[in-house]
């Protein structure tokens, strides 16, 4: 047992507070069941979702914004964002949410740009479908974004198209984007996945103080185990579609559950070379344990 | 006289204003059974030495040689015998369209092996895949199986020297896992010698006795795994940044960054 | 084993397939499951079997000789007897677009089958060279792209005389640049797959990359488009021979019949009535097929 605070609790209220989460897909005899009974809940701090593929984890992300496809079905005890309660909301209402409370990253800026605007008309563009304002005034908040997620040039920048930026910048514009309409939680989906070690460390960097200089919350869905380790402040373990085990991130080398020791144990680590890396060993039982 | 020998190494790819120098004289020695790392970021010029040693970029300039043999711009016959490559993504390396037993029946009749039947069950076997594997479409195999494969077309027409490009990048952590202990087995049981191309250290770091760190087409210098943590004192500043970016995300180590 | 949810799992069979043909078959028949699901593909498909099927049984379907004569009874309208009417030489209709049936058919099949292979040949030979080779193709292409089918067909008219052979001659010879620029289209997609580099690593020619890797990716492609190509063959033959450029007399070709009974068509309504609803209907019936088609193979490359 771990001392206060409990691992599945945040530091004071809780922004988003999710509930036996349970989304399948398709309507045939055999649905298949992506997320299974996940709760939890996210308060202003970094909390990380961890999965292999199948996780469900960047399920979990969509629901949260009710982004899946129509073939899905979300069912829960609760969905509830500070005051709004998402399980009932309507698509009016989810307008209000999506980019205004809550905004998402993506992974890959060449495809979650459109290809045939500036970036900085995207981001004024992010600005003014939440908030009444004239081009000029959003086009000085754009600049202003552009600037806080620390690029250099923010006039060239600002007219410059997608294709003719880096990858690692145009996550700095998707983050601009996001941040611009001043929600309160952020999902960020393998945004660093795509990007090279060092322009990792800057983007990450530039999360960070953003996440703490607005009291953001922020849920971090990746497959590196080894990064959230050091980035997030609590970590939550999905496997086939179930929480298996959630805990704070400085905890990890004391995870109880199976699943996860064996992940972090089949992980190649600098300065420990083996001859074999262990290899993880399924077993069925996890399909039907309980989280936590 | 080393295994391989590559010596001053370059190329220019890409045409008119285009044109970049993606190689700029890049010279490393390996020995026989070896496996040897490149490891380094995004345009750094990696994957394009495999390329040029495996022959699927002729116009470089500079030397290469296995086992004293000099290496020309053109595949061989016989330099596809002696030279295999494993690529990054699962899902784009196996032709689509044909069969698992059809894809590896190609490089057999190429080099007229016959016995191609035994040849293929041997193969599925030496990478862990069930038999009855063979006749199935890469659809319907997983990301790991698919490599698998990869790794089984490579060694069917038993080369010595396996180019890696980012063998396990594409894959989940605990299937890499498993694909890194395949191919250190296969090391041993086959005797090859492997030029392992990653982004990740700890990847490298795992599977190499000694490592190249590139940046900008040039190599920065070499490192050796088992004295990494001597080594990195004296490593120069870009080699510090990855080797301790690739340990854990340090707020202060992003201002270095810069 | 791997987890119910995780794509990292392989497809579940109970075991692989046995050898390379149950494999084949095996797709074929996920494919036809697939195509018989959409609907309209599937009436597409039944209208198509249906000609197939006239063309084979005209001679016992069709209750008159299509060709022959009987003035005394010209231009009769639909009856008992003649279920679509006589035409202005007594010849009955309805045997007549059955036979009919035939000769589209015919066109068709022809077209296809000299089309098909020549515009892949010169697309993927275009497409993986490149540089001179593809450009020298691709003018020729172009020029051959340039043609409409009806200036064609006259000039061999013109020169050769006009027959059923000389339209299909035409109508190929501007028909295989639209498959040549797509098998080019695809091959450039293509061309710099790993899977290709791992064929020239083995130390495949260009010959055996070409039809061994880089033919079968263009194949849906080609397929589809061959199949919606038909409906427009059809047309095109049709109004070749509503010039009198293709079939002639007293050949019952479908375009020709609207064209002799355009003359009669006021007074005489059902002389091009159903020669031009055969030629739509089966148009149309190509168009869906095709369509549907175009979902099955698209999705399945993978």
């Amino acid at each position: 047992m771990s001392s206060t605070p409990a691992p599945n609790s945040p530091p004071g209220a809780p922004l988003l507070s999710i509930r036996k989460l349970n989304v399948s897909f398709g309507r045939g005899p055999h649905p298949v069941r992506a997320v299974r009974d996940v709760s939890f809940a996210v308060g202003q701090e970094k909390v990380a979702i961890v999965g292999e593929s199948g996780s469900g984890k960047s399920t979990v992300g969509r629901s949260i914004l009710k982004l899946l496809p129509r073939t899905a079905r979300i069912e829960a005890e609760e969905m509830r964002f500070r005051d709004i309660d998402i399980l009932a909301a309507d698509e009016n209402t989810m307008l209000g949410v999506r980019g205004r409370r809550i905004s998402m990253i993506l992974q890959d800026p060449k495809y979650s740009l459109n290809p045939v605007m500036t970036v900085g008309e995207q981001i004024a563009e992010a600005y003014r479908v939440h908030h009444k304002a004239s081009r000029q005034e959003a086009r000085e908040r754009a600049l202003a974004m552009l600037d806080a997620v620390r690029i250099r040039n923010p006039e060239y920048v600002f007219e410059q198209y997608p294709h003719q930026i880096s990858g690692g910048m145009g996550q700095r514009v998707m983050i601009a984007a996001m941040l611009i309409p001043d929600p309160q939680l952020l999902i960020a989906d393998e945004p660093t996945s795509a990007l090279d070690v060092t322009i990792r460390l800057k983007v990450l960097a530039i999360l960070d103080d953003l996440v703490s200089a607005r009291g953001l919350g922020l849920i971090f869905i990746t497959h590196d185990l080894n990064l959230v380790r050091s980035f997030c402040d609590r970590v939550i373990i999905m496997y086939a579609g179930r929480v298996v085990e959630e805990l704070r991130a400085a905890d990890l080398d004391r995870a109880q559950h199976p699943y996860t020791r064996g992940l972090l144990a089949s992980l190649p680590m600098l300065g420990q070379r083996r001859e074999r890396l262990p290899v993880l060993q399924r077993d069925p039982a996890w399909l039907a344990a309980d989280g936590g | 006289m080393a295994f391989i020998e590559v010596d001053n190494l370059s190329i220019t790819l890409g045409h008119g204003a285009a044109a970049q120098q993606v190689l700029d004289s890049v010279s490393f020695t390996m020995e026989r059974g070896e496996v040897f790392g490149l490891v380094g970021e995004s345009g750094s010029g990696k994957s394009t030495i495999l390329r040029c040693i495996a022959g699927l970029y002729g116009n470089w300039t500079g030397r290469i040689a296995i086992d004293g043999k000099a290496l020309g711009p053109r595949i061989t016959l016989e330099r596809s015998r002696l030279i295999q490559m494993v690529f990054q993504d699962p899902y784009g390396s196996l032709h689509p369209k044909h069969t698992i037993n059809s894809q590896l029946m190609e490089p057999i009749n190429i080099h007229r092996l016959g016995n191609g039947r035994e040849r293929i069950a041997h193969a599925l076997e030496q990478v862990g895949l069930p038999a009855d594997f063979r006749f199935r479409y890469p659809h319907q195999l997983s990301g790991g199986q698919r490599q698998r494969v990869a790794i089984a077309r490579a060694l069917i027409v038993e080369p010595r020297v396996l180019l890696l490009d980012e063998p396990t990048s594409a894959l989940d952590v605990s299937v890499q896992a498993e694909i890194l202990n395949l191919l250190t087995e296969l090391r041993t049981r086959a005797d090859l010698t492997y030029i392992l191309v990653s982004h990740d250290l700890a990847v490298i770091a795992h599977m190499c006795s000694r490592f190249s760190v590139m940046q900008h087409g040039r190599i920065l210098e070499t490192l050796s795994s088992d004295t990494l943590d001597a080594e990195e004192a004296e490593a120069t500043d870009y080699t510090r940044l990855l080797i301790r970016a690739s340990r854990a995300y340090d707020r202060a180590l992003a201002e270095q960054a810069n | 084993m791997t987890s119910l949810t995780q794509p990292e799992t392989a497809t579940v069979t109970a075991r692989g397939p046995k050898s390379g043909r149950e494999a084949m078959w095996g797709e074929v028949r996920a494919g036809v499951l697939r195509l018989l699901g959409n609907p309209l593909a599937t009436i597409g498909l039944v209208i198509i079997g249906l000609l197939i099927l006239i063309a084979i049984f005209a001679p016992v379907i069709a209750p008159f000789d299509p060709v022959a004569q009987s003035l005394s009874r010209a231009l009769q309208p639909p009856s008992d007897v003649h279920w679509f009417g006589t035409d202005e030489y007594g010849r009955d209709i309805f045997s007549r677009v059955i036979y009919g049936s035939r000769i589209t058919l015919y066109i068709v099949f022809l077209v296809t089958i000299t089309v098909s292979p020549i515009g892949l040949l010169i697309g993927t030979v275009a497409g993986y060279f490149g540089g001179w080779i593809d450009a020298v193709l691709m003018r020729i292409t172009d020029i051959f792209l340039s043609f409409p089918s009806l200036i064609l067909a006259l000039a061999f008219v013109a020169v050769l005389g006009p027959s059923l052979q000389n339209a299909i001659l035409a109508i190929a010879l501007t028909n295989w640049p639209s498959i040549a620029r797509l098998a080019r289209a695809e091959t450039l997609t293509v061309r710099n797959s790993d899977y290709v580099a791992a064929a020239k690593l083995q130390g495949a020619s260009a010959a055996r990359i070409i039809l061994r890797q880089i033919v079968p990716m263009c194949m849906s492609s080609v397929i589809v488009r061959s199949t919606l190509n038909m409906a427009g063959v059809i047309l095109t033959a049709a109004g070749l021979g509503f010039l009198g450029l293709g079939a002639q007399p007293p050949t019952p070709e479908w375009g020709a019949m609207t064209s002799t009974g355009r003359r009669y068509m006021l007074d005489y309504w059902w002389l091009v009535t159903t020669p031009g609803l055969a030629i739509v209907i089966v148009s149309l019936a190509f168009n869906l097929f095709g369509d549907g088609l175009r979902d099955v193979l698209d999705s399945r490359s993978e």
